[in-house]
C-alpha cells in the first residue's frame, strides 16, 4: 500500500464518518452522499444503518427505488449484528432463495414490523402502499439507497415518514426514466421528474452534500477518464492497487488485433477499443459482425485461460457483455452460445447498473448506422457501461465511430426549453473518451 | 417499426402508389354518439382564431368568421361557445363519452390558447368563460397517452399508415390524403403540389394565393371605412376566411373518412375509453384545475405514465404486427405450454412452463404477465435457458385458472408484461395532508441535534460485523 | 441573404455541409431573389415574415422595453435575487436608433464601453437593451458578422453578461416546437460566441459560461414568461462549425466565381439536401431534384438505410427484374418481395 493510496483511503474514511455523523446527529434534516462507481456506497449505507440502530437506538428504514436493490442490500446487512433486520416486499413477490430463513420477511406491511431499534429494508412502492399504517415519525432515519435512480415524484410519497433523510447514490448513472412528456415540468417550480437528490438540491441548494472521493472498483486509468468525463462536480481517485488487478494469460496471443487488445489489458490498460473496419450495416437491426466479434473476444479471454493474479482463473461468470440495445444483445448471446459460452451474461446498461465484474465487453453506443440520437448519447448510459469492470473493459465498435464523433453537429432540439442539455453533455463525454483512447494508442483495429 | 422496415414499407407504398397500413388494429375507439368536429384558421404568432367551423360530422359545419379577432369583443364566438357547451351537456346527461375531431395539432393548440385567454377572463361573459374552460379540458385530455376524446386526423393517419413520401411530408393532411384517393394517378406528384399551400390552420400567403396579406390589408382599410364600402370590405374578408376554414373542415372530414376506411379493428380499448371518459366527465362537471401543487403534479405524471402503459399494452394485445416487432425485442414471448402443474383442474394452485425459441426475453422474476387474447394472468417465477438456446418461462397462474384451452400442454401462447397502470391517489392524498417541507416548504427546517456516539462510524460498523 | 446577422450563421450551423447555402449567404439580396436568379423562375411559395408576426414581434419588444424595461426587470428580478425596482436598464436604441451601419457601430462602441466598465468593476446596467456585438470570421473579405442579441443581462453568478432574446411566439406552459427551439438556441450560440470574442479583447482570462436566456410570450397580453436559462454548449459549437463552413464555402465560391456574383456558380456547388430543408430553405425543391431519383427522396432515414441507391434500382430489386449485386441488396430484395407478397395477400383477403 503506497502512502498516497493510504492517504486517499484515510480521506475517504473521514468523508464517510463525517457524512454519517452529520446526517444522523446534525441539525440538517436531509443530507446527500454522492458516490462515484465502486466508492463503497453500499458500505456507507451499512455503516449508517449499524450506527443508527446501535447506541442511538433509531428505527431505520432503507428505501430502494426497485426490488432487486432491496434484496441486495438485505443480503449485505445480514453480515452485521443489528438489533433487528427486517424486509418488506409486495405480496406477489417471492424471497430469493439466498435470503430464505435468514431474514424476517413480510409480504406487505404488518403492524409487528419496525418495533424498536433496528433496520427494515423495503422499496418505495411498498411503503407508499401502506401509508395508512404509517405516519410522520414512523422512522427516525430514512436512508434512500440508489437515490439518483429514484424520481422525486416517487420519493414524495414517503418523504414525510422520517424526520431525517440520508440520500445515497451515484449522480453519473442513468436518470429516472419517464414515458410521459415532462416538457412542462422543466419550466415549473417542482421538477418532480428529476431524481430525488437533484430535486432537493434545486429547491434547497444549502443541503449538505458529501462526495465520496475514491473508487475501489476502477483502476486509475479508467477512473481518471470516467471522472473527467462524467463527474465534473465530484472529484475522485482510484485507490486500487494495480498489482492486485493483474491479468495474466496462460496461452500467448495468436489472433491479430483481438489478442493485441487482450495483451494491452494484461499490461495494465483497463480500457481498450477493438474496431472492425467500415460502418454498421443499415439493413440489420443488429450489427451481426460486431456481435460476433464481441462473442469472440469473450471467448478469447477464456480460451487463453485468463488468470486474475493472486485470485483465480476467470470463468464465464467473470465476463459480461453490455449492449444498449436488446436485439443487438440477443445477437451477442447467439454468438456466445455458438461458442459454447452461453453462461456469459449479456444485458442492457439498465440491467447492469449496480453490478461489477472483472471483465466487461461493451458495444460502443455510437456504433450504429444512423445519426446519434439522444438515447445513444446519454451520458449516464455510457458512464454505467464504462464503470462495471474491475480489471478490463474492451469497447467494441466499427471504425466509423471516429468519423461519427468528428462529424457530429449538435441539433439543439432534444431537450425542453430551460432544461440541462444532457445530450450535449453526453456527446462531450463521448468525444473526450474516444479522443483520449486514440491518443493513448488504445484502439486496436482489425 | 425500425428504420429499415419503415423504409421498405415506404418504398412499397411508392411503388403501389397507395398508402400502406402499418398497423393491424386502431388506437382509436369507434366514434361515440356525441362526436363533433372543429376546424380553425388562426392569425400566425398572434395565435388568435379568426375563423372557426364546427358541428357534427354528418352535415355542413357552422362557420364563424371574425372580422376583428384581436379586439376585446369576443361575443362573435358565442355560437361556438354555446355549441361546445351544448355538446358537453349532451355527453354529461347521457353519461356517455364524447369525441372531438380536429384536422391536426395546430387546431388543438389554437383551442388551448383560446382556453388560456378566456377561462379566467373577468371581462368576458360566463358563456365565453365556460368555453375557455372547455377548451382547456379538451386540450389537457389530448396530452394524456391513450386518451380517446380528441381525434387528430393527421396524427391518426401518420400513426397507422406509411406513404411513399418522406415522413416530414406526411404531416401535411392534404398531401397524405393524395395517397388514399384512387382518382389520383400520381400521388407523389400530387402530394408535393398540395404541400405548396399550408394545411395547418392558417391562410396561405403564396404569390398566387396571398390571402393572409390581403385579409390584413382589408382589415386595416375596413377600420377607417364606413357604410357600404366597409360592408364590401368585410364581405371580402368573410369570403376568404369562410373558404379556407371550410377547406380545413373538408380536410378533417376526408382525413377521418380515410382513417375509418382502413377498417382497422379497435379491440382492447375499453379500459382506455373508460379512463378517458371518466377524466373528461370529472373535469367537465367539476372544472379544470391545472396541476401546480406537487401532489397534483405527481398525480398528473402518474396518470400520463399509466395511460402510456395501458395504450402500449392495448396495442400489443390487439395488433399482431406490433407483437411480432415486440417479440424481436423480447417484450412479447411466444411459446408453447410444455408443462402444467395443477393438482385440481380449473382450480388454484396452477403453475405452467412455457418454452419459447426466443433467447431475448425481457421478463424478470416476479413480473406480472398476461396471456394475449385470454383472461389468464400470472407471475413469472422462473426463467431458464432451454437446451436449444431458447427460454423456459415458469408462471404461477393468478387469474383465469379455468381457461383450460390455454392451460394445457401444447397450447400456443404469447406472454406480455401486464400494464403497470396504478395511480396511487390514496398515497397522494396523504402527501397533500402531510405537506412535507421538502415539497411544500420554502426553507429547510433545522432539527434538534442528537447526541453523537463519539466514535467513528467505521469503528462501530466494524465492531458490529459478524465474524 | 445579408451577411450581417446571426441568421446566416444559424442557417449554416444547421447544415454546414451545404455549399448552396454558402453561396446564398454570400449573395447580396434576399433568399427569394437568390432562388429566382438561380432557377430562373419566380418563387411560388410563401416567403418572408407575415405582417402579423412582424407586428407582434415589434409590440412584444416595445412592451418589454417600455417604462425603463419594467416587464424585463420584473421577469429577471427573481432569477437575479433582487428587487425589480432596484435593477438598472440601459436601452441603446434610445442612444442610436435604427439598423443602419453607423447606428450599429455606435451601439457596438457603447456595448464595448459597458463591458470594459464591468470588468474594471465600475457601475454598469443590469440589463442592456439592443446591444451590438461583432463576431470575426477572418481571414478574407467581409471579416465579421454583426450580432445583435435583444438583451445582455448581468449574471452575478457568472460575473459576466449573458445574452438574452425575446421571442414573441406564444408559449402556453413550456411547449416550444423542436425546430423553433433549435433555431433560437443557435441564435443564442452565435450571440455567446460574439460576446466571448468581445470579452476576449478586454481580458483573455474571462470565462463566459455557455448560457443564454429566452423570454417567451405568455398567451395573455404581451407579458413574458419567466426567463428560460438555456444550456447552449452544443449550440456554440454548432455555430463554430457553421463559421468554419462559411469560410470553406466562401473560399470555394470565390475561387469559382472569379469576380462574378455568387449565384452564378451554384451549378458547380454541392448541395446537402436534408428533410429539414423542406421547411426552412427556399432552395429545397431545387436541391431535392438532385436526389429525386434516389431513395433519399423518401427522407433522411431512407437515405441512411439504403445508401445511394436509385429508386428504379430499388423497384427492380423488388420486382426481381434486377439481380442483387451484394448481400445488402440481396436482403433488401428478399424483404421487399416478402412485404409485397404479404400486402397483396391482405389486399386479396
Amino acid at each position: 500500500m503506497t502512502a498516497t493510496r493510504q492517504a486517499r483511503l484515510d480521506h475517504a474514511d473521514r468523508v464517510l464518518d463525517e457524512a454519517i455523523e452529520r446526517s444522523l446527529f446534525g441539525t440538517d434534516p436531509v443530507s446527500i452522499a454522492k458516490s462515484p462507481p465502486g466508492a463503497g456506497k453500499t458500505f456507507l449505507v451499512e455503516c449508517a444503518a449499524a450506527v443508527a440502530a446501535g447506541a442511538p437506538g433509531m428505527r431505520v428504514v432503507i428505501v430502494t427505488p426497485g426490488v432487486s436493490q432491496l434484496y441486495d442490500i438485505a443480503e449485505r446487512l445480514l453480515a452485521y449484528r443489528l438489533p433487528r433486520i427486517e424486509l418488506a416486499h409486495a405480496t406477489h413477490r417471492v424471497l430469493p432463495p439466498s435470503l430464505v430463513g435468514r431474514i424476517a420477511a413480510s409480504s406487505g406491511w404488518s403492524t409487528g414490523l419496525n418495533v424498536g431499534p433496528g433496520v427494515i429494508v423495503t422499496n418505495v412502492h411498498l411503503l407508499a402502499s401502506y401509508l395508512h399504517q404509517l405516519g410522520p415519525g414512523s422512522f427516525d432515519l430514512m436512508i434512500v439507497d440508489e437515490a439518483y435512480q429514484l424520481a422525486a415524484s416517487d420519493f414524495m410519497l414517503v418523504a414525510h415518514l422520517a424526520s431525517r433523510v440520508l440520500m445515497v447514490g451515484d449522480p453519473g448513472q442513468l436518470d429516472p426514466v419517464h414515458s410521459a412528456d415532462t416538457t412542462n415540468l422543466e419550466a415549473g417550480a417542482h421538477k418532480i421528474h428529476w431524481s430525488a437528490p437533484a430535486y432537493v438540491l434545486d429547491r434547497f441548494p444549502a443541503t449538505p452534500v458529501f462526495g465520496l472521493p475514491v473508487t475501489r472498483r476502477l483502476l486509475p486509468d479508467t477512473s481518471d477518464l470516467v471522472q473527467a468525463s462524467f463527474y465534473p462536480d465530484l472529484p475522485f481517485q482510484s485507490v486500487v492497487d494495480p498489482a492486485e488487478r493483474r491479468l495474466e494469460f496462460r496461452l500467448p496471443g495468436l489472433v491479430p488485433g483481438i489478442d493485441h487488445a487482450l495483451d494491452a489489458v494484461a499490461a495494465g490498460k483497463s480500457l481498450v477499443v477493438v474496431t472492425l473496419p467500415g460502418a454498421p450495416p443499415p439493413h440489420q437491426e443488429a450489427d451481426l459482425d460486431l456481435a460476433g466479434l464481441m462473442a469472440e473476444i469473450a471467448d478469447r479471454f477464456l480460451v487463453r485461460q485468463a488468470q486474475w493474479m493472486g485470485n483465480r482463473a476467470l470463468t464465464e461468470s467473470d465476463i459480461g457483455c453490455i449492449d444498449p440495445h436488446v436485439i443487438a444483445g440477443g445477437a451477442i448471446g447467439d454468438g456466445l452460445r455458438q461458442r459454447g459460452r452461453g453462461a456469459i451474461r449479456v444485458d442492457t446498461v439498465e440491467r447492469w447498473q449496480g453490478l461489477q465484474l472483472p471483465i466487461s465487453i461493451v458495444r460502443h453506443p455510437l456504433s450504429r448506422p444512423s445519426t446519434p440520437t439522444g438515447f445513444d448519447l446519454e451520458a449516464g448510459r455510457w458512464c454505467v457501461a464504462l464503470s462495471r469492470h474491475q480489471i478490463g473493459c474492451v469497447i467494441v465498435a466499427r471504425a466509423s465511430v471516429g468519423d461519427t464523433i468528428r462529424d457530429y453537429v449538435h441539433g439543439c432540439d432534444t431537450v425542453a426549453a430551460g432544461a440541462r442539455d444532457s445530450t450535449w453533455r453526453g456527446f462531450e463525454a463521448h468525444r473526450t473518451i474516444w479522443n483520449t483512447l486514440v491518443a493513448q494508442d488504445r484502439v486496436f483495429a482489425l | 417499426m425500425n428504420a429499415f422496415d419503415d423504409t421498405l414499407h415506404r418504398a412499397l407504398a411508392r411503388a403501389r402508389r397507395r398508402a400502406l397500413p402499418v398497423r393491424t388494429s386502431s388506437s382509436l375507439s369507434p366514434d361515440p354518439d356525441v362526436t363533433i368536429g372543429i376546424a380553425t384558421i388562426k392569425i400566425v404568432t398572434e395565435e388568435q382564431i379568426q375563423a372557426v367551423a364546427f358541428g357534427t360530422l354528418d352535415r355542413a359545419p357552422t362557420v364563424i368568421v371574425r372580422l376583428d379577432p384581436i379586439g376585446r369583443d369576443v361575443s362573435d364566438l358565442l355560437p361556438f361557445a354555446r355549441f361546445l357547451n351544448a355538446t358537453v351537456q349532451r355527453s354529461i346527461v347521457a353519461d356517455a363519452p364524447m369525441r372531438v375531431w380536429l384536422p391536426h395539432d395546430v387546431t388543438l393548440e389554437a383551442l388551448d390558447v383560446l382556453g388560456h385567454r378566456y377561462w379566467r377572463n373577468q371581462t368576458a361573459s360566463a358563456e365565453i368563460v365556460r368555453m375557455g374552460e372547455l377548451c382547456r379540458v379538451i386540450a389537457h385530455e389530448a396530452t394524456i397517452p391513450g386518451q380517446q376524446l380528441v381525434a387528430d386526423a393527421t396524427a391518426q393517419l401518420q400513426g397507422h399508415v406509411v406513404t411513399g413520401m418522406a415522413p416530414i411530408e406526411e404531416g401535411h393532411l392534404h398531401a397524405i390524403l393524395a395517397w388514399f384517393d384512387p382518382a389520383v394517378a400520381d400521388p407523389l406528384f400530387e402530394a408535393r403540389e398540395r404541400i405548396r399551400l399550408p394545411a395547418s390552420g392558417i391562410l396561405p400567403n403564396t404569390p398566387d394565393h396571398p390571402h393572409d396579406d390581403r385579409v390584413d390589408r382589408l382589415r386595416k382599410e375596413a377600420k377607417s371605412a364606413s357604410g357600404a364600402y366597409r360592408q364590401r370590405l368585410e364581405a371580402q374578408i368573410d369570403a376568404i376566411l369562410r373558404n379556407w376554414v371550410q377547406h380545413e373542415w373538408d380536410l378533417m372530414v376526408a382525413g377521418r373518412r380515410a382513417f375509418l376506411d382502413l377498417g382497422l379493428p379497435s379491440a382492447g380499448l375499453d379500459g382506455l375509453v373508460k379512463d378517458s371518459t371518466k377524466r373528461v366527465a370529472y373535469a367537465l362537471t367539476n372544472g379544470f384545475f391545472p396541476a401546480r401543487q406537487p401532489d397534483h403534479l405527481a398525480a398528473q405524471l402518474s396518470v400520463m405514465e399509466a395511460g402510456q402503459e395501458k395504450a402500449d399494452h392495448a396495442a400489443l394485445e390487439s395488433d399482431p404486427l406490433l407483437r411480432a416487432q415486440a417479440m424481436r425485442a423480447g417484450a412479447v414471448v411466444a411459446g408453447t405450454v410444455s408443462a402444467v402443474r395443477q393438482p385440481r383442474p380449473k382450480f388454484y394452485p396452477c403453475d405452467i412452463d412455457v418454452d419459447s425459441s426466443q433467447s431475448v426475453v425481457r421478463l424478470r422474476l416476479d413480473d406480472k404477465v398476461s396471456i394475449v387474447g385470454t383472461n389468464v394472468t400470472g407471475v413469472v417465477r422462473g426463467l431458464d435457458t432451454t437446451p436449444t438456446g431458447g427460454t423456459r418461462v415458469s408462471l404461477e397462474i393468478t387469474g383465469g385458472v379455468r381457461t383450460q384451452s390455454v392451460l394445457s400442454v401444447g397450447a400456443g401462447v404469447e406472454l406480455v408484461r401486464s400494464a403497470f397502470a396504478f395511480v396511487n391517489l390514496r398515497a397522494l392524498g396523504v402527501v397533500r395532508e402531510q405537506q412535507s417541507w421538502i415539497f411544500y416548504g420554502d426553507t429547510a427546517p433545522t432539527i434538534a441535534a442528537r447526541p453523537s456516539t463519539g466514535q467513528s462510524a467505521l469503528a462501530i460498523a466494524t465492531a458490529a460485523r459478524r465474524p | 441573404m445579408s451577411v450581417k446577422g446571426s441568421t446566416a450563421l444559424v442557417r449554416l450551423a444547421g447544415n454546414p455541409d451545404c455549399e448552396i447555402l454558402g453561396a446564398m449567404v454570400l449573395q447580396e439580396g434576399s433568399e427569394k431573389r437568390f432562388f429566382e436568379r438561380v432557377v430562373g423562375e419566380p418563387y411560388d411559395r410563401e416567403f418572408g415574415e407575415r405582417q402579423s408576426s412582424k407586428r407582434r414581434g415589434a409590440q412584444f419588444e416595445r412592451n418589454a422595453y417600455a417604462g425603463d424595461g419594467r416587464l424585463l426587470r420584473e421577469a429577471f428580478a427573481p432569477m437575479l435575487g433582487r428587487d425589480a425596482d432596484a435593477l438598472t436598464v440601459r436601452n441603446l436604441i434610445d442612444d442610436y436608433p435604427g439598423s443602419k451601419d453607423d447606428a450599429r457601430v455606435a451601439r457596438l462602441r457603447i456595448t464595448r464601453g459597458i463591458l470594459r466598465d464591468s470588468v474594471a468593476g465600475r457601475a454598469v446596467p443590469d440589463i442592456i437593451i439592443q446591444p451590438q456585438l461583432l463576431l470575426p470570421t477572418r481571414p478574407g473579405p467581409k471579416p465579421y458578422f454583426f450580432i445583435a442579441p435583444d438583451l445582455l443581462v448581468w449574471s452575478p453568478l457568472a460575473g459576466t453578461y449573458l445574452p438574452g432574446d425575446l421571442k414573441s411566439f406564444i408559449v402556453r406552459e413550456n411547449e416550444v416546437a423542436a425546430s423553433d427551439l433549435a433555431r433560437v438556441r443557435l441564435q443564442l450560440g452565435a450571440q455567446l460566441l460574439a460576446l466571448r470574442h468581445e470579452y476576449d479583447q478586454i481580458d483573455q482570462s474571462i470565462v463566459v459560461p455557455p448560457s443564454g436566456m429566452l423570454l417567451f410570450s405568455k398567451p395573455n397580453g404581451l407579458a413574458p414568461h419567466a426567463p428560460r436559462v438555456e444550456d447552449i454548449g452544443g449550440a456554440i459549437e454548432a455555430v463554430r462549425i457553421g463559421i468554419a463552413a462559411f469560410l470553406r464555402h466562401r473560399q470555394k465560391v470565390n475561387d469559382l466565381r472569379a469576380g462574378a456574383e455568387p449565384y452564378t456558380v451554384v451549378a458547380d456547388l454541392e448541395p446537402h439536401f436534408e428533410d429539414a430543408c423542406l421547411s426552412s430553405c427556399v432552395m429545397a425543391k431545387w436541391c431535392r431534384q438532385r436526389v429525386a431519383e434516389h431513395v433519399a427522396d423518401m427522407g433522411d432515414v431512407a437515405g441512411n438505410v439504403l445508401g445511394d441507391m436509385t429508386m428504379q434500382r430499388l423497384l427492380d430489386l423488388m420486382s426481381g427484374s434486377a439481380a442483387p449485386s451484394d448481400d445488402h441488396e440481396a436482403i433488401i430484395a428478399e424483404q421487399l418481395r416478402a412485404l409485397a407478397d404479404q400486402h397483396d395477400e391482405e389486399q386479396a383477403a
